[in-house]
């Protein structure tokens, strides 16, 4: 490789960065984007959830039973006695209102039909109904809590055993497992997906873009090889796809454990692991550049190139869903198909099922690839009718 | 002695896509854009090729400048082969033509030093030669200013600078002064007459016929890729107008009714 190549890469790089906006919307936008709308989400799905002490559900009850009215309060239910059931329209407006959050209707002498119950006689045990608004996160929680209350009350009547009734842990999952079948489902998917689509636009750009604005006429009349040009444009575009792998894969940490309401702590990856992963990533993001720079070399537009890759895009989208579902193949043989390894290499690495020559595999096929396409891309830069075409 | 530039039966024909011959209403799948052209430039003479749009000119230079390489024959910049050194052919020419483009997101200052770095001039010969092409164009009032922002005489002017950072001693030039305003026109063709006067070896393209008569020693006239008539330019006017030489010349070959 000559210093042109390295000079050739630089101006790539200067005008990359000679719009800050563009710079930071390719580069650092994703990760932010991630950890951002994760964080946000994370803490909307907390209070979503997390039941409010201080404001306890209201239910209004049609008959209410004795009963239930002390098994209620104990259960952190208020309930407010209710002459007869509203129509619908009137039952939405008092759950808006928030006076309310759910009506339930118990059949009259509940206590002694219940009381008198044979389940054996084949006869229709005593109803009851319990209405709510599915759209009012309130109402939603209250009939949770009420329908809860009620299959407790009914567990109390003819208790024979409980399940899981003590204070132990009884999920002997540890936390490593735990973050592993969350990351894997999350983290190869978004990677690749994300250093793909980033890298597109810059490589549309690099290549077809120079092409459809003539500026690549001006860089082939010099005395440059025309192996170096190509080299230059890999090397540049390969910097800012490690530079948005780099941004992506920190969004994605970042954001995982408020979106996962704190199930997930990635602090049970060591310093190997994340070794592994950034080799892993490296040598996916290279096989990526040298992609789509082939791909964009082949169109004589950046909207050329951009149709040409969409295909390609989808492509990388279904290899990152198929790592979605179960755990990592142990065979070497997957480990040399491009990306498809690399996809696999992180779940390994992820849950902690990580064969070390699967890994060297990956990376030893990915570079191979890589290095097989550049010097494709190399010779395609040689042909004038792919550099001239306009 | 030999000559600074020469072209021995050049040839280069291309393929035609499906839009193309759409667009030109043709059958035919193959163009020949230049057929079997020779000629020679001595050392400090103005050569014109003088001929309608699509007649080889373009093509012609870019063989000439080692940008496309011919299919039959071959070309000579002071010696060196376009088909067997190229790079040598790159690293002598300086090479101007309106396809080439500088790119938007750079000053003329950082295009004038990234071309002399790719082109292996010193930092100081640089220097000092950037000064004078900026001086000269009137370059350094915007010399950091984006191309993007710059007028379309300005963007041609930068571009004449930044072909000539390397000092070349064989210039060639396609369509100069195409497109360009009375003002920049002039300059451009100043510019041509004043690289005449310090030696240098000229070969440049147009249809433009003053521009011709004003700064060409020689002229070669060419049509439907091949060299209709070449010579000085009494020689090849025979006492009319380049004008009416010409259209005579083109009646002749295209055997159109003018």
């Amino acid at each position: 490789m000559s210093r042109c190549a390295f000079v050739i890469a630089r101006k790539e790089l200067a005008r990359f960065f000679s719009s800050k906006v563009s710079a930071f919307v390719s580069i650092a936008l994703p990760g932010l984007l991630i950890f951002f709308m994760w964080t946000f989400m994370g803490d909307a799905m907390g209070s979503m959830f997390a039941p409010d002490e201080a404001k306890r559900p209201v239910v209004a009850v049609v008959n209410e039973p004795a009963s239930v009215a002390a098994f209620a309060s104990s259960a952190g239910i208020d309930t407010a006695a209710e002459d007869a059931l509203p129509g619908a329209e009137e039952m939405r407006e008092r759950i808006a209102q928030g006076d309310v959050q759910a009506f339930a209707v118990f059949p009259e002498g509940f206590d002694e039909a219940v009381a008198a119950y044979d389940p054996a006689s084949g006869e229709a045990a005593p109803q009851v109904e319990v209405y709510f608004n599915s759209v009012e996160p309130d109402s939603a929680q209250a009939y949770s809590m009420f329908s809860s209350l009620l299959d407790a009350y009914e567990s109390s009547l003819s208790n024979r055993f409980d399940v899981n009734a003590g204070a132990g842990e009884y999920d002997v999952a540890d936390e490593r497992e735990v973050a592993g079948s969350v990351m894997v489902s999350v983290v190869p998917l978004l990677l690749v997906i994300l250093v793909f689509t980033s890298v597109m636009s810059i490589a549309a750009e690099s290549v077809a873009g120079e092409k459809e604005r003539g500026t690549m006429a001006t860089l082939l009349a010099t005395p440059v090889s025309r192996r170096d040009i190509a080299l230059g444009k890999v090397l540049a575009i390969t910097a800012i796809g490690l530079l948005i792998a780099a941004s992506s894969l920190l969004g994605i940490l970042a954001g995982l454990p408020s979106i996962m309401q704190g199930a997930v702590d990635v602090n049970v990856y060591g310093p190997a692991d994340y070794l592994l992963l950034a080799l892993v990533v490296l040598s996916t993001t290279l096989f990526v550049v040298m992609l789509v720079a082939v791909v964009s070399t082949l169109a004589k537009s950046v909207k050329e190139a951009t149709m040409l890759m969409t295909p390609l895009m989808i492509a990388v989208m279904l290899v990152g869903v198929l790592g979605m579902f179960g755990s990592a193949r142990a065979e070497v043989g997957y480990y040399l198909i491009p990306l498809y390894n690399s996809v696999q290499c992180m779940i390994g690495i992820l849950s902690f099922d990580l064969q070390p020559v699967n890994v060297a595999a990956c990376v030893a096929s990915n570079l191979a690839v890589t290095a097989v396409g550049v010097l494709a891309l190399q010779r395609m830069f040689d042909s004038e009718r792919l550099m001239f075409a306009r | 002695m030999e000559p600074a530039l020469s072209a021995r039966g050049l040839r280069k024909s291309f393929k035609l896509s499906a839009k193309q011959r759409k667009l030109e209403r043709t059958d035919v799948r193959v163009k020949t854009a230049v057929d079997g052209l020779s000629f020679d430039v001595a050392f400090g003479e103005v050569y014109g090729l003088l001929g309608p749009n699509g007649a080889g000119k373009t093509t012609t230079l870019r063989m000439l400048a080692a940008l496309v390489k011919p299919d039959e024959g071959d070309a000579f910049v002071e010696g060196a082969s376009v088909v067997s050194d190229p790079m040598r052919v790159r690293s002598r020419v300086g090479f101007l033509t309106s396809e080439l483009k500088l790119e938007d997101a750079f000053s003329p200052d950082y295009l004038f030093d990234f071309f002399s770095e790719l082109r292996g001039v010193d930092a100081s010969s640089r220097d000092e030669r950037k000064r004078a092409l900026f001086a000269r164009f009137g370059i350094d009032r915007f010399a950091q200013t984006k191309v993007a922002d710059l007028s379309t005489g300005m963007k041609q002017k930068a571009s004449l600078a930044v072909s000539l950072v390397h000092d070349p001693r064989v210039v060639i030039f396609d369509e100069p002064t195409n497109g360009l305003d009375v003002l920049t026109a002039k300059t451009v063709t100043d510019f041509l007459l004043e690289l005449a006067a310090e030696g240098r070896t000229v070969l440049l393209s147009t249809h433009i016929f003053s521009l011709v008569e004003k700064v060409c020693d020689r002229v070669g006239v060419v049509i439907d890729g091949r060299m209709a008539a070449s010579g000085t330019l009494p020689e090849v006017t025979g006492g009319r107008s380049l004008e009416d030489a010409f259209f005579d010349l083109y009646a002749a070959r295209a055997g159109e009714a003018l």
